[in-house]
């Protein structure tokens, strides 16, 4: 599970004495129980929007004035709440501010990053077994940076790739089989190696597959796909 | 440059789940207009009852139920973006559902 720690810091509070953060950070990164985060500029230079009757308020200053202010975030992935306590209760502000420690709410259940990913690689081989060209190009931001490399021809961007689709799928019925995907993801942006396999009327042709996905909001596309023919595992 | 938005929601509002910002439109054209290409990453939290706040004193680790500080608003959520300039930011934040719900974003620079 993730876990936000709001690193809280305390503007009256002596900071002398306390430890470095960095030993903090390695350690917990070096064993994958914090992904990644930021250090905040001081709340004093931070501005707050408020909308009200369709006019833009700013304030200067945070949120809330408070004793103890927000400095920054660590995310945490751990088992348990237990695990996310005793990680924030060794931070070194822990000692003379506060950590926050609260659980991520996710959209759903099935509904994380890698699923969205591995969900739309499974609707590229939908869309080639319909052999429909729209619904194929649908996956791909409009600005896609597409390389193929396929038997010794080169093509480039998403025009070339929509041509070459065009003529694979008019020379008639194409599976495309994933044969092996590995999937990454880190916040916004995600990347997945695959070997892919291509099985038409005229040819089979095994592609090594780099692609890169960047979460739009409300789905993931593709906006980097690097693709070259290779031969045949056997 | 890069800067946090906190989304504040006012405390004892009713709390919409991400599948219910998912289904309002007004999520979904903050979604569609304003968050691709600039927000980086983020996080929509549990609500602050959910929270556990961990303070260190001498050997002692003390635990306390819900936030670090009792306000009339709380963090709902955040985000980071990266935007070429604090007027960018605050025209994203401005547009995020919970500046005009009778909450807040407050928007900071990230320390670089």
């Amino acid at each position: 599970m993730k876990y936000m720690l709001l690193v809280c810091g305390d503007d009256a509070a002596d900071a002398t004495g306390m430890a470095p953060v960095e030993p903090w950070v390695e350690e917990l990164g070096d064993r994958g129980v914090r992904l990644h985060g930021h250090r905040l500029a001081l709340p004093s230079e931070a501005v707050t929007v408020r909308v009200r009757e369709g006019e833009v308020l700013r304030t200067d200053g945070p949120f809330a004035e408070t004793k103890e202010y927000v400095a920054g975030f660590d995310v945490l992935e751990c088992d348990s709440l237990e695990e996310a306590v005793e990680a924030a209760a060794r931070h070194p502000v822990a000692t003379i501010g506060a950590m926050e420690v609260r659980p991520f709410w996710p959209m759903g259940e099935g509904e994380d990053p890698e699923t969205a990913m591995r969900d739309l690689d499974a609707e590229l081989t939908e869309a080639f077994r319909e052999a429909d060209l729209d619904r194929v190009l649908a996956c791909y931001a409009p600005d896609a940076d597409v390389f193929h490399l396929v038997d010794g021809h080169e093509r480039q961007g998403l025009d070339a790739h929509r041509k070459a689709l065009h003529d694979l799928f008019t020379a008639g019925p194409v599976v495309r089989e994933v044969l092996d995907l590995g999937v990454h993801v880190d916040e916004s942006i995600g990347f997945a190696h695959a070997l892919v396999r291509l099985t038409g009327t005229r040819l089979t042709r095994t592609l090594r597959v780099t692609t890169g996905y960047r979460d739009f909001g409300l789905r993931w596309l593709i906006t980097h796909e690097h693709a070259v023919s290779v031969k045949e595992a056997r | 440059m890069k800067y946090a938005l906190l989304f504040c929601s006012p405390v004892g509002d009713e709390e919409q789940s991400p599948a219910e910002h998912a289904a309002d439109p007004r999520f979904a054209a903050y979604f569609e207009e304003v968050r691709a290409g600039r927000v980086t990453g983020g996080a929509r939290l549990r609500p602050a009852a959910d929270a556990t706040t961990v303070r260190v004193r001498g050997d002692e680790v003390l635990l306390s139920d819900g936030p670090f500080a009792e306000t009339k608003e709380y963090i709902a959520g955040l985000a980071f973006i990266d935007v070429a300039d604090l007027d960018e930011a605050i025209a994203v934040a401005a547009r995020h559902p919970c500046a005009f719900d009778g909450g807040s974003v407050e928007v900071r620079p990230v320390w670089e």
